[in-house]
């Protein structure tokens, strides 16, 4: 095998299958029935000039079930419904338009419960209202040592900076979401980038970054800079747009709460939050409007590779704790044991704020319903897969089996089954 | 792989780099793991001390010789001149049993028979001693 080759076949997604059928009718996520909840239940495809936009920010896994239907679709679930309003809601649409709120989510969820699809959906709504999309698909890779670091000299604790994968992170943003930074001008000044021309484009700016990975930290600054501008700086307003709501998510949020695989000068383990790349994203749940121009933050735990920081799971049983009206004076607060050593960073980070402006909310994702799962299956019907007839009890059979609807399994007794019956 | 010369620099020059810290692959490519196969490459220096050198320099475990920058490289050849490595030490070790044979002590005596010295058993089983000891008392590389 050539070098890497095993690597790209572990990393391969696959979106469709020849041999599944092909769905008569079956309606695509729009802005329209992202928020229509007489559609629950039903699947989804999405958009097919939208899927290299989400395989460019890496919202496919490889071992998601894409590969067995004819088309990517996701179950437009309650959670889904929900979000669509959200993003309706801050878009200044629909209802009760609230243009430039902020809302920051951390999903958490059993393994399979969808989180990371949950995930996919937001991109896919985002994409769908014109926003900016910024995905860091896999948390881990920022703190496993396998990308380049250095220090920032006269920082205390010393933070560290990383290049290439700042850089990758610009790729990613500038591909996804090439057509709406083509037509956002620069309008702040940037002293540190004087390469920049003037009356250069958002797109522009970005590609210095993965140009040249040393400067690639000062060409994010300054690219976030422009995303969360108000207002154009004197001088530069011509051809000044105001900017779209943004949408942040991170998966595996886990790994940044612990210490990361990267060493200091004197051999000990630099801690996850003293990475300027993991902070700045951090940094955004904590202060009160982070995004300027509203958006979603969306940060989900993942159970597939779980390093398990004690401080994570009380910070997240405090937040929920939070959410029932349990103050922190309570004896019913989590409060971890005496000489546990969890991480005091970590709780302060994810505080539950008393009077925030818009703070950080535990959503926890349960299983699907039992008439959503009916929906799910009838989509492995209509493609194919299934053979059965579906009736409510085979479906109660199939939403019992796996553990009250979690979607995962849902997904892997439908597979189970074809083999069974082919 | 290629052997080194006591000043730290390859024969084969693949790349300024490569010269610097004094290794390349067989193949001469610069895609070479920094840790395990340069650094460790040196007598004297293995994964505790290795990795302990990336960390000062901040040089991720993973890193490849063709992705140090300039000054990193400079970095570490100049303080792998500083370290006591390659047949400096070796000379040292020979120097160690030279002085315990000197002396007339039991460990100078086994050295010079070639036997196991640091108490083993040589009723049975004594080849599997033999090649290390051997092995340490050369000057030059296999």
């Amino acid at each position: 095998m050539a070098p890497g080759e095993r690597r790209a076949l572990k990393k391969r997604i696959v979106l469709s299958n020849p041999n599944a059928l092909e769905i008569e009718g079956m309606v695509d996520l729009s802005a329209e029935t992202m928020v229509d909840s007489r559609l629950r239940g039903t699947v989804l495809g999405l958009p097919m000039p939208m899927i290299d936009q989400l395989r460019a920010v890496e919202a496919f896994k490889p071992k998601q079930g894409w590969s067995i239907f004819r088309r990517p679709g996701t179950v437009l679930r309650r959670d889904t419904i929900e979000m669509g309003r959200l993003v309706e809601q801050i878009s200044g649409e629909g209802d009760k338009p609230q243009k430039g709120k902020v809302a920051k989510k951390i999903i958490n969820g059993m393994k399979g419960s969808g989180k990371s699809v949950h995930l996919l959906q937001a991109m896919a709504m985002a994409f769908l209202k014109k926003w900016v999309v910024i995905t860091v698909p896999d948390a881990r890779e920022l703190v496993c040592a396998n990308t380049a670091y250095t220090a920032v000299e006269g920082t205390k604790p010393l933070q560290y900076i990383q290049p290439n994968a700042v850089s990758a992170l610009l790729k990613r943003t500038v591909e996804a979401n090439r057509e709406l930074l083509a037509e956002l001008k620069v309008s702040q000044n940037h002293p540190s980038l004087p390469m920049l021309q003037p009356g250069s484009t958002l797109e522009e700016l970005a590609k210095l970054g993965f140009a040249d990975p040393a400067i690639s930290w000062a060409v994010f600054q300054a690219f976030w800079a422009e995303l969360t501008a108000s207002a154009p700086a004197a001088g530069l307003e011509k051809g000044f747009v105001p900017r779209p709501p943004m949408l942040v998510t991170v998966d595996g949020l886990a790994h940044w709460m612990t210490e990361s695989e990267y060493r200091d000068a004197d051999y000990n383990k630099i801690h996850a939050h003293d990475l300027y790349f993991v902070k700045h994203f951090l940094s955004l749940l904590k202060e009160g409007d982070s995004l300027k121009n509203g958006g979603l933050l969306l940060y989900a735990t993942s159970l597939s590779n779980n390093p398990n920081p004690l401080a994570l799971s009380i910070a997240l049983d405090r937040l929920t704790a939070h959410q029932a009206g349990i103050s922190a004076s309570s004896p019913e607060y989590p409060n971890p044991a005496a000489y546990s050593g969890a991480d005091e960073r970590v709780l302060e980070l994810l505080k539950p704020a008393e009077k925030a402006i818009s703070p950080v909310e535990l959503q926890t994702l349960e299983g699907i319903t039992r008439d959503e799962a009916r929906g799910f299956y009838e989509y492995f019907a209509l493609s194919g897969l299934l053979r059965d007839s579906i009736t409510d009890q085979w479906v109660g059979q199939r939403w019992s089996l796996s553990g009250g609807g979690i979607i995962g399994e849902l997904e892997k007794l439908g597979r189970r089954f074809r083999a069974a019956s082919a | 792989m290629e052997s080194t010369s006591p000043s730290g620099t390859c024969s084969r020059q693949a790349s300024p780099q490569c010269a610097a810290i004094g290794l390349s692959a067989p193949n001469g490519s610069t895609n070479t793991h920094v840790q395990q196969k340069s650094l460790q490459s040196f007598f004297g220096i293995g994964d505790f001390t290795s990795s302990r050198i990336m960390a000062r320099f901040n040089i991720h475990p993973t890193c490849r010789v063709g992705e140090l920058a300039n000054k990193q490289v400079l970095d570490l050849t100049a303080m792998l001149s500083e370290m006591k490595i390659e047949n400096d030490l070796r000379r040292e070790v020979l120097n160690n049993i030279k002085r315990l044979k000197e002396t007339g002590t039991y460990r100078g005596r086994r050295h010079a028979l070639g036997l196991p010295v640091n108490g083993q058993r040589t009723r049975t089983q004594v080849s599997i001693t033999l090649p290390y000891a051997i092995l340490l008392r050369r000057i030059a590389p296999a």
